[in-house]
């Protein structure tokens, strides 16, 4: 990428993240910086999405505490995370190449369509 | 005939917002005491709701994106959160108070007490969220609650004074049996029944859920230019019928019958006939729009998918919160609150609240990062920060006065 400067805090925090369908999928709630080894540049290497990743800038100690448990509960290093080199495009949204079915954030979107949005009549067709 | 149906959005958004039961019992309550002479409180409410509105839908069109999506953007987390918290409680009671506004408006046509019907709106409002097309919805209840129409018919019917009623409107004076604050209180609730935020949530997500681009901005503007001004004189008649009628004999308005009165004695039964059905229709219609709103500001602010055009399975989360919303507000409505006080609260929180999700937008309305070559111009911006000291004195306002009034009495 050249030509355009992006600051992180500006045109990356709470910036909607939408996929290649342009479906919605969450907002960029931090921004993981790597320094390498070699001592060059520090670059972005991962977004985070999702209500520990969020609730961590607001009121870190409670998200720590829920990071830990989704951690433990879905046996990942990492259960937020959005690796930054799937980012196409940064504009007012932030668009990715992966579907919005593999964010973090649709986890909770499926347990809630699955366990209680499906039981009700109707749900999966569109409105007449 | 498109064109014509194609502003059905904002005369539902005008004739569900601006005329909702806030609309319904502060401009009657107002005429029945102040004769005309808060009207000037509306027209100004009808001008911020104008300039609002305005700005929202052209930030939609431009940018695509949702009124709470930005605020979080631009706010970030915690003032944004803040803002959530702030307007999800005034959506709330404001569906509140529309549900019980439905139901309060078929106990005056079948007699049958409000409290069994409260289940039943609640329901209907919340089917037609999970099943009706959002085009369907717009356009039926947009058109029905035309019928309030009836009631401008109604004020000519009664061959009032119209020099005395200008007069009074013109020279806006307080009546000498009423005191400075509650004069102020009543404005603020007129202004406030007007400036609603969720009117805004749902008008430029309805915008962006009808796909509206720098080429609809004229449809945008037909929209919020014959809307809103429909919804203002629908508002401004309710209060000349309270004024002519029952000013004079020194009756307060404190039940929704007593709004019926001055029509039947102009038109009969079948003006009580059509008032009540707009009734119905325009408290319907809002509470349609404050359930509606819930979800998007939740839905927009986390940024989860929400909104009619994809099945209910496609967008879990939003749909959660608008029925969890629509049925807590049954159950509260069931314990036998007043929904008429309700009603007054919202107002009056409501005008509190402004203030958050007024300036977000116009500071987004003047960013050309967003906004592009369609950036507000001199007279929006000028409109846009006049508009933003009235409401932000309002905010200031609401609280303590409806502390020193005790509810405008």
């Amino acid at each position: 990428m050249s030509g355009r400067i992006i600051d992180a805090g500006y045109h990356l925090l709470d910036r909607q993240i939408i996929d290649f369908d342009s479906k919605l999928g969450g907002k960029v709630d931090d921004v993981e910086l790597t320094f390498p080894q070699d001592g060059s540049a520090p670059y972005i290497s991962d977004l985070y999405t999702g209500t520990g990743a969020y609730l961590s800038r607001i009121a870190p100690r409670l998200g720590r505490w829920l990071e830990s448990i989704a951690k433990r509960l879905l046996q990942e290093e990492k259960p937020n995370v959005v690796w930054f080199g799937t980012v196409q495009r940064v504009q007012s949204d932030i668009e990715v190449s992966v579907s919005v079915n593999d964010l973090p954030t649709h986890r909770v979107e499926q347990w809630t369509a699955q366990n209680i949005i499906s039981h009700i009549p109707g749900a999966s067709s569109a409105s007449e | 005939m498109k064109k014509v149906l194609s502003t059905t959005l904002g005369i539902l958004t005008a004739v569900g917002g601006f005329v909702d039961i806030g609309d319904l019992v502060a401009s009657s309550a107002t005429g029945a005491r102040f004769g005309m002479a808060l009207a000037w409180a509306v027209i100004l409410g009808l001008i911020g709701i104008v300039v609002f509105a305005d700005m929202a839908g052209r930030v939609a069109a431009l940018s695509h994106r949702a009124v709470f999506d930005l605020i979080r953007e631009r706010l970030g987390p915690r003032v944004g959160l803040a803002n959530l918290l702030a307007s999800t409680f005034v959506n709330f009671l404001t569906l509140m108070a529309e549900i019980g506004g439905i139901a309060l408006a078929i106990e005056l046509a079948t007699s049958v007490n409000y409290l069994l019907w409260i289940p039943l709106c609640a329901l209907a409002i919340w089917l037609i969220v999970w099943r009706v097309k959002f085009e369907t919805m717009e356009r039926v209840f947009g058109l029905a609650g035309l019928a309030l129409l009836i009631s401008v018919l109604a004020v000519f019917q009664l061959h009032p004074d119209w020099n005395h009623l200008t007069s009074q409107a013109i020279h806006a004076a307080k009546p000498h049996s009423e005191s400075w604050p509650s004069y102020w209180y009543w404005a603020i609730s007129l202004f406030a029944s007007a400036v609603t935020p969720y009117e805004v949530f749902f008008f430029s997500s309805g915008g962006i859920e009808e796909h509206w681009t720098k080429e609809d901005l004229s449809e945008e503007q037909a929209n919020v230019f014959v809307g809103f001004p429909i919804g203002a004189l629908l508002a401004l008649a309710l209060m000349a019928l309270t004024a002519i009628v029952l000013m004079p004999l020194q009756i307060q308005v404190d039940h929704l019958s007593q709004v019926t009165q001055p029509v039947s004695l102009a038109l009969g039964k079948l003006g009580i006939a059509a008032l009540i059905f707009g009734f119905v229709a325009c408290t319907a219609g809002a509470a349609l729009e404050a359930a509606f709103s819930s979800g998007y500001a939740v839905a927009q602010y986390f940024g989860w998918p929400w909104g009619k055009l994809q099945p209910p399975r496609q967008a879990p989360r939003f749909h959660l919160v608008v029925m969890v919303a629509t049925f807590l507000g049954m159950a509260l409505l069931l314990t036998g609150i007043d929904p008429i006080k309700v009603t007054e609260y919202s107002l009056i929180f409501s005008a509190a609240a402004l203030p958050l999700t007024y300036l977000p937008i116009l500071m987004i309305a003047s960013d050309p990062e967003y906004m592009h070559e369609q950036v507000n111009g001199r007279i929006r911006n000028f409109m846009g920060t006049v508009f933003l000291f009235i409401v932000s004195l309002a905010a200031v306002a609401a609280i303590p006065l409806m502390i020193l009034t005790k509810g405008g009495a």
